[in-house]
Parts: C-alpha cells; structure tokens; sequence
C-alpha cells in the first residue's frame, strides 16, 4: 500500500504528463486537422477498448506503479484541472469559427479538437480505473455513494462522449395536409424517415397584452424605458404608477377603420382596449391598441412625456395536431407540443418552430425528429448520479 | 402582489441585524432563542411573500435573476437558521443576514418590471426544481464562501482544521444539489430543447462552477493541511458561481445562449 505521502509526488509528474499531452495535443491540432468519427460501429469498439484495457490494468497490473499512479487522488485531481482548464476556455472564447490563430489551435471548437480529447481520455482511464479499484472495496454507505457517483460519471461521459457521433436530428417542415417523410439535418442535407407526418392543426395561444408605460431614452436599448408594465385587467380596475386604469371595453380581435373599430379575427388584427385612466388631477377615456403588420396601434401620450401602450402579447403555448403514418402501416393523430415531445418508432419528435411573421396564421410548423440510440446508457450514468448525490446529502451530513 | 416587496425590505432587514446584533454583543441563552425566533420570522415572512407571489403569477417566481435573488435572500437566513440550531456555528448568522441584506437591497434598488408570463420552453414540471435547488447550493456555498474568508481573516491557524472540515460538510452537502440542479436540467432540456446537452454558454459555466467544486473536494482528499489554499479555492469557486448566475449576460459568447430569460 502507498501511503498518501508517498503519493504526492504523483502530483508534479500528473502535471507534467499532462502539460506535455496538452502541448502535443495542441501542435497535432494545428499541423492536421483531424476529423474524428466514431459514428456506429466504431465507438462500440473504443468502448470495449476502454472497457478491455482497464480491466486488464485492473487485473493484470494492479500491484505496479503505473496502477497506483492512475488511481492515486493526486492524478485525478491533475485530471480534473485539465478538463476544468479546457471548460474555462470554453466558457470565454465563443465556440463558432473565427478565422485566426484560435481556429489553428482547436480553441474555437474544443470539444473536438485534439488536446481536449486527449485529456478526456486520460479521465475516462483515470475514472475507470478509481471505479474499479473501489468496487471491491468493503462494502459501506459511503463506499456505495462514491461508485454511484464515479462511476454514474464514468458512463456519462463515456457513453455520452462517443454517443454524440450517432446523434441524428432533422428538421422536418411539414405544411398544411402534406405528408413530410424526410428531414434535414443541420447542413441542409435531407433524410428519408421511417414515418411520415401531416400537419393537420397549428394553434397558438398568447397571453393577455401588457399595458405599459413608457418613455423615451436614447441611453435604453431600442431608445425605450420602460416605467412600469402589467398584464391587462379587463374585469378590475388596476394600478400602473400614478395612474388608475380600468378598461371599459375590450376587443380582443378587432379592426380600425378611420376611428371607428369593429370586430373580427383575420390575420393581422390586433387587440383593442377602451380604457379609462385617472390620475390626481383628471381622468380621461380612449382607446389603446397594440400594433399589427396591417394596422398602427393607438397611445395615451400625457403631458409629462410618459406614454401608455398596449404591447402586443407573447406566446403562451403552441402545438400542432398531426396525423403519423409510419412504414409498419401505422396512422394515427397525435399532438406535438414544446416540453411534451411525441415518440414514434425510436424517433422523438419536437415541436420545434414555425413561421414566426404569421404566428397563429403560420402556414408550416417545424417538428424536429431526433434519435439518440445511446441515452439508455447516458440515463443509467445519469440516475446512478442522482441516486449518488442523495446519498452524499444522507452520508455527508451524518459525519 | 409583487409591488408588497417594498414592504417586506425594511422588516427583513432589521430583522437579519437585530439577530447578528444579538450574536455579536451577547451569549446569554435566552437571546439564542430570540435569535431563533427573529431568523423564523423573517423566514416565514418571505415564504409568505413567495407562496403567494407563486399563487398570483400562477407560476413558479423563478424565472428571472431578481426572482432567483428573492429565493436566495430566503434561504440565506434558513440556512444560517439551521447552522445555528445545530450548534457552533455562530458566525454564520451576521454573515448570512450580510448576504441576504445585499440581496434585498438590490431587488429593492432595482426593481424589475416582473411578468407572469412564462414562455413555452419553461412550462415544465422540471422547471421549479431546477432552479430550486440550484439556488439553494448557491445559498450554502455563498455561506461557505464568506465562513471561509472570516476563517482566512480572524480564525487562528490552530483551529483551521476544524473550520476546514466543517467546510467540507457544507460542501458536500452543496455539492449534492449543485448535482442535482445540473442533472435535472439536463433531463428537462431532453424533454424542450431535444438534447441533454448542447454546450449552450449557460452549461458550460454550469459545468466550470461544478468542476471547481469537484476540484476542492478532491483537493482536500489529496492536500489535507493545505487549509489556506483551500479556503483560497472556495472564494475563487464563488466568483465562478456568481459569473455563471450573473455575469454570463455580459460575456461575449451570450449571444449564443437559448438560457436568457429576461432581466
């Protein structure tokens, strides 16, 4: 057994390993460019490398320096460094390309770039290797904590890292009563699906429009300030600032012809509210409305240079019904809302978009179809981590 | 409902100094239980004041930073609460009502103009726990954070091992729910987004505040005696926190980020 003092010197070497396993990373990354796929087949075979190779470390090599250097708490903290060392850079350089030196070096897109996945590597190795060091270890609480935790950790990234490669999303573009079986992918590049959606309904609903009072401000973003706001009232009198509003009359689909307004939903109308605004000193009564593509809005501009309007609303839920036929001569209808994803044969479909100018006319709605045949695994890792951080809260409070 | 806030920052805070006020000057018994009593008003007064902010938004008031500010202004003083309760922590409570005063104060100076409306993304059972118990791992560590400065400050070097360890719990138990918060996200943003993980800026600095945190942890195991450089390690691990939480909207790479929820 090494003691930990023993092991410190652990610490330098890791960090001098691993410094010279950035470096190289970083000139192979800028001499080639490697692409990496390890689209299906091949990352299950690195996966039974991984799998292979820390076993037979485990089994064969467990009383040699090199086991006890990569199980020693000093690499892994080495390890952690380095990974945490390629989140920062991350976190500050944006990840699209830039055209300089940064894209040379891998900085622009480090997820795929050489020194990151050589330090991913040495922690899936370094991980793997602590899991199975502590799984036949004595058997206790806190024992079961760490391997939920290290090794819910371990499949995560492992599964997740080389699952990335077999990741389909596509974006399906279904119009009205038309029959969409294909999608395309982020390049445009367009697949055949094993079913088939039809868009049958596209609905949308908004929330109440917001009564505002604005001012403007050339300081404020689009030169606007905003005092106060708040969703309308059409039943109860309520508060903005100094300001009592109650509305008299509301039109939720309404059309404005000179000064005259009338009912009707067509694309384009607004909403129009007959409101009555009392401060101290006076009260008056007119009309607000927000304005729409085919109609100008109306506002209360007082004497102070505050102006009330009426705020087009936002959106509150949207969905489409459609019918799914798939290649088992299946058809059936469905809903497809944002949060409540459909699952059809392996596919998971999303409601991801629609023509945003239109709203609730919107004549398509993108579905986005996506099939990810590794998330078992990625879940597994997932819940053991979860079950792992519960007891961490059960285990470390009982210290 | 939300313009009662006002009227809720003059009570909080002179509750949270009457409470530190009573810890710093006296250590008679029955001022221990006033002080308890004190941190119990204060936390029902502001779990009053969120329950009903919840009722009348008809969802959870948590989607903004100034909301998130509110829960983190509640569970400051409930933390130091039980911290207290469970024996010597007694520094904890001045520091807490500290934090949980700037936190009032700012909500106060700059009120948002808050809306009930939540946009289709966040409409998920997912949504409340998420953020809950993230704010709540941000709670312990900002405690854990000014306990450690106090300890690099006033504590003498003796008894650094017990600050350390006590640290270490709190940690842990942050930790858990820093896990928590992350992997609940992940699963949720499988249900809207369509994938658990897309390195969307907010993620990765998700990612960053965890990995420092793992890094302590391991930290300790490795370089047991090292306390000062642990100590040092949780401040930079709050700075860390406080950019993924605030600072992010005001890094370059924002505008990349699907996590921007308005003020």
């Amino acid at each position: 057994m090494v003691t930990a003092n023993n092991e410190k010197k652990y610490f330098k070497f890791t960090l001098i390993i691993l410094s010279a396993i950035v470096t190289a990373g970083f000139l192979l990354q800028w001499f080639i460019h490697p692409a990496f796929d390890l689209s299906f087949p091949k990352n299950l075979y690195f996966i039974l490398l991984v799998f292979i190779t820390i076993l037979s470390v485990r089994i064969f090599a467990s009383k040699t320096y090199i086991y006890n250097w990569l199980t020693s708490v000093f690499t892994s903290l080495v390890a952690i460094l380095a990974f945490f060392f390629f989140m920062l850079l991350m976190g500050l350089i944006p990840q699209k390309p830039s055209m300089n030196w940064f894209d040379k070096l891998g900085l622009t897109y480090i997820t795929s770039s050489f020194p990151f996945i050589l330090i991913y590597l040495f922690l899936l190795l370094n991980l793997g290797l602590v899991v199975s060091k502590r799984i036949t270890a004595h058997w206790s609480l806190k024992n079961l904590a760490f391997i939920l935790n290290h090794l819910g950790l371990w499949l995560v990234l492992l599964t997740g890292g080389v699952g990335v490669f077999d990741f389909v999303r596509l974006d399906m573009f279904c119009r009205m009563n038309t029959p969409v079986w294909y999608g395309f992918d982020e390049k445009g590049k367009g697949y055949e699906l094993p079913l088939a959606l039809e868009l049958k309904q596209f609905e949308m609903e908004y929330f109440l429009p917001q009564v505002k009072l604005i001012r403007k401000d050339s300081t404020e973003k689009n030169g606007i300030k905003i005092l106060k706001q708040a969703e309308i009232d059409t039943v109860r009198a309520f508060q903005l600032s100094d300001y009592k509003l109650k509305v008299k009359k509301y039109l939720p689909y309404s059309w404005w012809w000179n000064d005259s307004v009338f009912s009707m939903k067509s694309p384009g109308y607004v909403a129009s509210a007959l409101i009555e605004v009392s401060s101290k000193d006076s009260t008056l009564e007119t009309w607000l409305a927000y304005p729409s593509a085919m109609q100008k809005g109306k506002m209360i501009e007082f004497k102070n240079g505050c102006v009330l309007i009426l705020d087009a609303p936002i959106v509150k839920r949207y969905k489409s019904t459609v019918t799914v036929y798939t290649k088992n001569e299946e058809k059936f209808s469905a809903v497809i809302e944002v949060n409540k994803p459909l699952e059809v044969m392996g596919w998971k479909l999303y409601q991801k978009d629609y023509h945003k100018e239109l709203g609730e006319y919107s004549d398509y709605s993108i579905i986005e179809a996506n099939k990810d045949e590794w998330l078992g695994a990625v879940y597994a890792g997932v819940f053991m981590m979860l079950a792992g951080a519960l007891l961490l809260i059960w285990t470390g409070n009982k210290k | 409902m939300v313009d009662y806030f006002k009227y809720l920052v003059l009570p909080g805070i002179t509750l949270l100094i009457i409470s530190s006020l009573l810890i710093l000057w006296d250590k008679r018994p029955i001022l221990r239980k006033s002080v308890y009593l004190l941190l119990s008003a204060y936390s029902l007064l502001f779990l009053t004041f969120i329950v009903s902010l919840w009722i009348d938004f008809g969802r959870a008031p948590l989607r903004t930073l100034g909301e998130t500010r509110l829960w983190y202004a509640f569970f400051i003083p409930l933390l130091t609460l039980v911290l207290y309760l469970r024996g010597k922590w007694r520094w904890v409570v001045p520091y807490g009502s500290m934090m949980a005063i700037v936190f009032l104060i700012i909500n106060a100076v700059k009120p948002e103009n808050f809306s009930k409306e939540l946009m289709p993304a966040l409409q998920s059972v997912w949504f409340a726990p998420h953020v809950i118990v993230y704010i709540f791992s941000y709670a312990i560590f900002g405690l854990v954070t000014l306990l450690s400065i106090h300890q690099l400050l006033f504590v003498k070097e003796k008894k650094w091992e017990e600050w350390s360890s006590s640290s270490d719990t709190l940690i842990y138990t942050g930790f858990a729910f820093l896990t928590l918060g992350l992997l609940f996200g992940a699963i949720w943003a499988k249900q809207a987004w369509g994938h658990y993980w897309t390195w969307d800026p907010k993620e990765v600095w998700a990612l960053i505040t965890w990995m420092i945190y793992l890094l302590y942890m391991h930290y300790r195991i490795a370089f047991k005696p090292e306390y000062s450089s642990a100590a040092k390690i949780l401040i930079i691990a709050f700075i860390l926190l406080l950019l993924c939480w605030f600072g992010i909207n005001y890094m370059p790479i924002a505008s990349q980020s699907v996590h921007t929820y308005g003020p």
